[in-house]
């Protein structure tokens, strides 16, 4: 990285008709630019900003961990650290919920692992359970990073992930929305945990990581 | 002693709030801006936060969100809503100030939110709220402007979707001449104060006031002057959100 690939909101990131705006820039008039503070990344012929910091935007098909704040009749009311709270429907669990039972099987605090179904152009954001690999959390602790770190712990084809994982021999799961859920014996999740905030603060490498874990 | 006697003392002893040699009480030319100092991530809990120091002015701000609007009626379906909250310090001034709201800081407060609603692109985040607090923890004249450059800042250290950065810059009159970023003595004893808050990408202003009276040419002036001004603040917001990343152009 230079810095010249830094931007401010508002900076020329070339003409629109050699490029289209990808995340983090808008299109003006005859121009291409910049609606955040990050690093612009040009790919094919999309022009997208990083931004320093940010926070979750919610996507279909994106794999979060959702926050159970408020339960009514048929649904459950969840904080998935997007701008609006994320609905989650009774039809959408993967349980027979008969009405007005729907703090039976999730309430106030419960955490889970759902999809986005839909985030509509008001803001809406539906949330589903109904699929395989997405559960009640029932055990281990969970941890937030920002969201533009996320990336950095994966790693290139989940490397960084996946050696977190077997030198602490935890189940980790990173959600979309920032938020890491950790499971295992209590010596690994410490150890988990202080290389999630190595590789979050200071952006370490795979080596430095193991060093950590020791 | 209070405030006002002192300015007067001041200005009576050097006779003018001008010199015969061009400089101003503080020494600086006609079109010079006071010492500027910015830094962005100053708040660990907020979403983006900015300290800037513009003279003898010390402005904190903290921005938070975009978060559900609350109360639910007061949400937009089409749009985030930029909520403001301008605030002085009972301490930030020389005569302590009685704290809480009053007629100038929710007047303050609304033109900083509509200047800012001009630069968001609130439509990437309907039924929400982003709100900015700005806290004016030492106050020598101009508070507004600094107080609108830095809630720019605090936006885009925030990571909030911008069209461009607002900077904001002063101009006013003073002993019959036209001069940048008045003091508090210009401020208290000029004839004329005309913020100006500009997009600098387009020159769009944002905000304009005026307290006083200016001819037709002396606000033409002052306007070319204040949006000079706008421009070299601009430069520095730029270098404050690049060093808060390590990284200096």
């Amino acid at each position: 990285m230079n810095d010249m690939d830094m931007v401010v909101p508002g900076e020329l990131l070339g003409a629109r008709r050699e490029m289209k705006a990808g995340t983090g820039a808008y299109e003006e008039g005859e121009s291409v630019c910049s609606a955040v503070f990050g690093r612009k990344d040009k790919r094919s012929n999309y022009v997208n900003v990083a931004s320093v910091n940010g926070f979750y935007m919610p996507n279909e098909g994106d794999q979060v961990i959702a926050i159970v704040t408020d339960v009514d009749q048929t649904i459950w009311v969840t904080d998935i650290r997007a701008p609006s709270p994320a609905i989650l429907r009774t039809g959408e669990a993967p349980w027979k919920v008969e009405f007005g039972n729907t703090s039976h099987f999730l309430t106030v605090g419960d955490t889970a692992v759902v999809r986005i179904k839909s985030y509509d152009e008001i803001g809406r954001i539906q949330i589903t359970m109904a699929d395989k690999n997405l559960r009640k959390i029932n055990s281990g602790y969970i941890i937030e990073i920002p969201t533009n770190k996320i990336a950095k712990l994966i790693g290139r084809e989940g490397a960084m992930v996946n050696t977190i994982k077997k030198l602490t021999k935890c189940r980790i799961f990173v959600g979309r929305n920032g938020r890491v859920w950790i499971d295992g014996e209590n010596e690994g999740i410490c150890k988990a945990i202080l290389a999630i905030r190595k590789v979050e603060e200071e952006g370490a490498s795979i080596d430095d990581v193991e060093k950590v874990i020791g | 002693m209070n405030t006002k006697e002192n300015n007067e003392a001041k200005k009576t002893e050097k006779g003018k709030l001008i010199e015969d040699n061009g400089k101003r009480l503080d020494g600086r030319n006609l079109d010079e801006l006071r010492k500027i100092q910015m830094k962005v991530g100053v708040l660990n809990r907020a979403a983006g936060s900015a300290y800037v120091e513009w003279g003898k002015n010390k402005i904190l701000v903290g921005v938070y969100g975009p978060r559900e609007a609350q109360p639910r009626h007061i949400q937009n379906p089409l749009k985030g809503i930029i909520q403001a909250t301008y605030n002085m310090a009972s301490f930030s001034v020389s005569d302590r100030k009685r704290p809480g709201p009053d007629r100038r800081s929710t007047e303050i407060s609304k033109i900083i939110s509509r200047a800012l609603e001009a630069s968001i692109l609130s439509e990437s985040f309907p039924r929400t709220t982003i709100d900015i607090y700005l806290e004016v923890l030492e106050a020598d004249a101009g508070t507004r402007c600094a107080s609108l450059t830095a809630a720019s800042l605090a936006l885009a250290d925030a990571g909030i979707p911008m069209k461009d950065m607002v900077v904001s810059c002063a101009a006013g009159k003073v002993d019959d001449r036209v001069v940048l970023d008045l003091m508090k003595e210009e401020d208290n004893c000029g004839q004329a104060d005309l913020p100006v808050a500009i997009l600098p990408k387009s020159g769009e202003i944002v905000l304009m006031q005026l307290d006083g009276h200016l001819t037709g040419e002396e606000f033409e002036k002052a306007v070319s002057l204040a949006m000079d001004g706008c421009k070299k603040v601009y430069e520095m917001q730029k270098e404050a959100l690049m060093k808060s990343v390590g990284k200096v152009i």
